[in-house]
């Protein structure tokens, strides 16, 4: 059997340019299977592990405020397995950074285990010395180079505070650093985590033997939603104001979405590359059966029954799968290395190892082989048809006949000679036809749903930050304000206009479906805080009842004219029974809206905001006012519009590297399948192609028939293959839907253009590589022998 | 009128494989007149196909000097000599090299195409007898019948000479003759150059010149005062 491997080896080899275009196909496909799994796996054990080592919370509770008591009375409650309390709040800072805001939460004077506790990575716990240490959060300390020692001023009740970086910290809480979901990325150098000592705490923000917060371990085996029914009732008469499960935790669900998206994409773009390398071998190994007739009679005629003829040709496609697998394997290990390591640059996770899973190439290597021999089995199987006797005979000539196309004589006449072989060649290959169409539909399938996940991106963007959105800095007071102090902030120079807001959260429930949302009500006519309607129409706020996004009326299966309730986290409140008046498009975070007026009935709030969006002058006054601002005691943070569009921008340029590989891969896999049947093309009609030259067509004018048909086939694969990207961008773009975030899939005729042209690009490319072989067709050897 | 049409001088081709040198033509040189049928006999590896290739400017002499209609073409390019081809050669081969994607008339019509002054496709289908199946595919023709369709696709473009390269050497023996008579006949009514090769020397009496070859060079050239016709040939 040693002979036949041989006579493989020399077979692939004379094949060499088709035989390193399936495998860079199969490596790919590998390569990609085990690096994005590897990744996943990486960072999902690196999560869970950090987790568990450092406690995260499985609940978390806000409140009011609540004496310290009060966690022995959670700690006796039969499903707590442990509890945490503390005070958590948000404040400015007038050192470091330009108004930077930082959610300051107390942990225990003397280190101790407690729920969602801490990595030290460098400097120290508090000790027992002054009061004013804290612990920053590691990206913050980071983003504004501080240094263990620096002191950081926190501004408290209008006082500024003086504390002192003794350490700098990791926290499972806060993989992900969002201020809010309406934050849709981390900026390290507006929002960051200082943890500083209960006790202290307790006396900067008037909380002495109180807390806000808890966060609980729950015992094995008890359901999460009774839980948190039950914790909310326990608590109910210290004001609660939101309880969430480590699934509704912002930093854990955008973390775990992440690591999901990573599952999806490790799942179905490997499939691809499979399917493609699967289409060239059956194309590769027909051919290679064919043009061996003979030899598989004389095999046979030697004593070789079928299945040692059919075993001999299924190694080469085991060949293939083999290698295929082993350097893709290795190439995947490493890009799961590099990738794992380039997320975490993202998320920071301490314990995320970045392993390589040797035995995820076993599942890789079992697919790659499966489409490599149902491929080689499906080609090779022709050889049980093959007699001794008749393999050595002349082949019958490819019958010649008239295609469909012809019927349409009008069209016909007038199509050129080489347009008339380019046609009837297509139809009387259809198979062959039809593999090329699969590397191309499925290339601009892939290109077009890149080019357009980026475009719906930065529509949604834009419109978000540019239409809906217009005004130029938005304000959160740290408490409500009448008419008095906001006309203060109206007043100011510069300010051109402003619109109060209200920003609380509410529960709604439509029978038993509940969800906790965030609910802002707005002036009835906004011109700055605006919201749109499905189709991107501005819309005004009914004067009673409130709008619903799309998505938030899905999950609580209700419709406009249905009446919900809502309940706000005040304490005191009770449910109002409200109508709901319209459905809304969000891009971002979920909330319903109400106008301000309504939100008074249904809350009892008084005329207040506890926010305003203002628009200015001329935006180069913007520094100015937010300097004039963040002075202000009432004011608690202060966005510009600007800086938060830019800020994302910049945080999406990283994820769209990603985008530009896939395009990458997408090009290199159209290249190969365009070479590879392009070359048995070639092959195949070399007597034709070489007749021509003989009749005195130029090289050119061979060329063209060739290559003209790759485009033909090109344009029909495009016409295919966007629709398709279309079809799986939507599918996409719902798979990665969350509460944070929600882009609907918009393509505008731009992204067509530019994924037809290049995928017409890389047709032009893999024409270019082949024009050698077009070249070398040697008239005089190619007319002399009759194979 | 008279002259040489062809007039081969020392030519000599030679091919490399890898380290081997294999001299296929070795100074070669005979002359050919206008309008001549032109019989190259020789058994195989003799180099006479490798002569008609340069004759008709598909291969290059290592060596020598090739002149066709008073131009020496040993040295054009290959753009020169594809333009050359286009204009001046017909071929009809042993396999007949019709395009299998082209009708019988698409084919003649293909070369006439590329042709300066091409003749009418369908008058030449006419006159080699297949008036009737201008629409079949080659897969639908007997092999004297795609025989003919190439000797057509040969003459549409109205060339200076003829080249066949053992055109009868896939026929029975009868197609055969028929075959050759139709060349013969063409050359007579158009006074078209034909240069014929083959191995069967019976065929050479049927021309006005005969070149003998063996070894990649002229063994003897005779001229036939009184050509043969076809019909009465043997063998």
């Amino acid at each position: 059997m040693l002979i036949l491997f041989n006579k493989m080896i020399r077979d692939l080899k004379r094949s060499k340019g088709q035989f390193i275009s399936i495998l860079i196909i199969v490596i790919l496909g590998v390569a990609l299977y085990t690096g994005m799994n590897a990744t996943f796996r990486n960072l999902f054990e690196g999560s869970e592990k950090y987790y568990k080592e450092y406690r995260m919370g499985d609940i978390w509770i806000e409140f009011y405020k609540a004496p310290e008591s009060v966690i022995r009375r959670v700690n006796n409650l039969s499903y707590v397995k442990m509890s945490t309390g503390r005070v958590v709040k948000e404040v400015k800072l007038s050192s470091p950074g330009e108004h930077a805001t930082a959610r300051i939460i107390t942990l225990p004077d003397v280190k101790r285990d407690i729920v969602n506790d801490i990595v030290i990575k460098s400097g120290q716990y508090f000790s027992q010395g002054d009061n004013n240490q804290c612990l920053v959060e590691e990206e913050f300390f980071m983003a504004h180079g501080l240094k263990v020692g620096d002191m950081i001023s926190p501004i408290v009740n209008g006082n500024e505070i003086k504390l002192k970086v003794v350490g700098v910290v990791k926290s499972p809480e806060y993989v992900y650093i969002l201020k809010d979901n309406g934050q849709m990325m981390p900026d390290h150098k507006k929002f960051g985590i200082i943890y500083i000592k209960n006790s202290f705490g307790q006396s900067i923000f008037d909380y002495s033997g109180s807390l806000n917060s808890i966060s609980l371990l729950i015992k094995d085996g008890v359901d999460k939603e009774d839980v948190k029914e039950d914790i909310k009732k326990e608590l109910r008469s210290y004001g609660v104001t939101g309880v969430i499960d480590r699934q509704g935790q912002l930093s854990s669900s955008m973390l775990n979405q992440e690591i999901e998206g990573l599952k999806s994409v490790g799942g179905a773009f490997p499939i691809i590359f499979f399917i493609v390398a699967a289409v060239i071998i059956y194309i590769m190994m027909s051919r290679i059966i064919e043009n061996q007739r003979t030899q598989i009679g004389v095999l046979k005629a030697l004593g070789y029954n079928d299945i040692q003829v059919l075993a001999h040709y299924l190694t080469y496609s085991l060949f293939i799968g083999v290698v295929g697998s082993i350097i893709g394997a290795v190439a995947g290990m490493y890009l799961g290395v590099a990738y794992t390591g380039l997320m975490n640059k993202h998320f920071g996770l301490p314990s995320a190892d970045m392993k390589m899973y040797p035995e995820l190439v076993i599942p890789a290597a079992l697919l790659t082989l499966l489409f490599c021999l149902l491929a080689g089995y499906n080609s090779c199987k022709l050889v049980f048809r093959i007699t001794p006797s008749e393999a050595m005979k002349q082949k019958a000539p490819k019958i010649g006949k008239r295609v469909i196309a012809e019927r349409i004589e009008v069209i016909w006449k007038r199509l050129s000679y080489s347009w008339k072989i380019i046609i009837r060649n297509i139809f009387r290959n259809l198979k062959r036809t039809l593999m090329i169409s699969v590397g191309i539909i499925f290339s601009s399938a892939i290109v077009f749903l890149t080019l357009g996940m980026i475009e719906s991106f930065n529509y949604s963007m834009d419109q978000q930050y540019k239409d809906i959105h217009n005004y130029d800095v938005k304000i959160n007071f740290s408490k409500f304000l009448n008419n008095e102090e906001i006309r203060v902030i109206r007043n100011l120079p510069h300010v051109a206009d402003l619109e109060p807001l209200v920003e609380i959260g509410v529960e709604i429930s439509n029978g038993w479906r509940k969800k906790d949302v965030g609910f802002k009500a707005l002036v009835t006519k906004p011109n700055m805080y605006r919201v749109t309607d499905t189709d991107g129409n501005i819309v005004n706020l009914p004067g009673k009842g409130i709008l619903l996004p799309e998505k938030l009326a899905g999950k609580l299966d209700a419709e406009v004219g249905d009446r919900v309730y809502i309940k706000s986290f005040y304490p005191g409140k009770d449910k109002k029974e409200v109508a709901i008046k319209g459905i809304v498009a969000q891009y971002m975070g979920v909330c319903a809206y109400s106008n301000i007026e309504s939100m008074n009935y249904l809350l009892g709030e008084g005329s207040v905001a506890n926010a305003a969006v203002i628009k200015l002058d001329s935006s180069s006054f913007a520094e100015q006012v937010k300097e004039k601002l963040n002075e202000m005691p009432v004011v608690s943070s202060v966005q510009s519009q600007a800086d938060e569009f830019k800020s994302i921008q910049n945080q999406m340029a990283t994820s769209m590297a990603f985008m530009y590989i896939l395009i990458v891969l997408a090009a290199v896999m159209a290249v190969a399948v365009v070479y590879n049947i392009t070359t048995i093309n070639i092959f195949e009609r070399q007597r034709e192609l070489a007749t021509l030259k003989v009749l005195g067509f130029f090289n050119g004018e061979i060329k063209k028939l060739i290559f003209d048909e790759n485009y033909l086939i090109t344009v029909f694969g495009i016409m295919i293959g966007l629709p398709l990207g279309q079809l799986m961008g939507s599918i996409i773009m719902k798979m990665f839907d969350s509460d944070s975030l929600s882009i609907p899939f918009i393509t505008s005729s731009k992204t067509y253009i530019i994924a037809a042209a290049l995928t017409v690009l890389f047709t032009f490319l893999a024409n270019n590589i082949l024009m050698n072989k077009i070249k070398s067709i040697d008239m005089v050897e190619v007319l002399k022998s009759n194979e | 009128m008279k002259g040489n049409i062809v007039c081969v001088k020392e030519v000599v081709k030679e091919y490399t494989m890898g380290e081997v040198t294999v001299k296929a033509v070795d100074e070669m040189s005979f002359n050919i007149e206008h309008g001549e049928f032109v019989v190259v006999l020789g058994p195989s590896g003799s180099g006479k196909s490798t002569v008609l290739n340069i004759i008709g400017g598909m291969d290059r002499p290592t060596l020598g000097e090739v002149w066709i209609d008073e131009k020496n073409i040993a040295m054009n390019s290959d753009k020169e000599l594809t333009m050359f081809r286009r204009k001046n050669i017909g071929f009809v081969f042993q396999f007949y090299n019709l395009l299998p994607n082209l009708t019988a008339l698409e084919n003649v019509e293909l070369a006439a195409q590329v042709s300066d002054n091409p003749l009418n496709s369908k008058d030449i289908l006419m006159e080699v007898g297949l008036g009737e199946r201008l629409g079949n595919f080659p897969a639908q023709l007997s092999g004297g019948e795609q025989q003919r369709v190439a000797i057509a696709r040969a003459l549409v473009k109205n060339p200076l000479m003829l080249l066949c390269d053992e055109p009868t050497g896939a026929l029975d023996y009868k197609t055969g003759k028929l075959i050759l008579k139709l060349l013969h006949d063409v050359n007579r009514k158009m006074s078209r150059t034909t240069i014929l090769i083959t191995h069967n020397a019976a065929i050479a009496a049927m021309a006005d010149r005969v070149i003998r070859v063996k070894s990649g060079a002229v063994e003897a050239v005779t001229i036939n005062e009184n050509p043969e016709l076809p019909e009465r040939i043997e063998w």
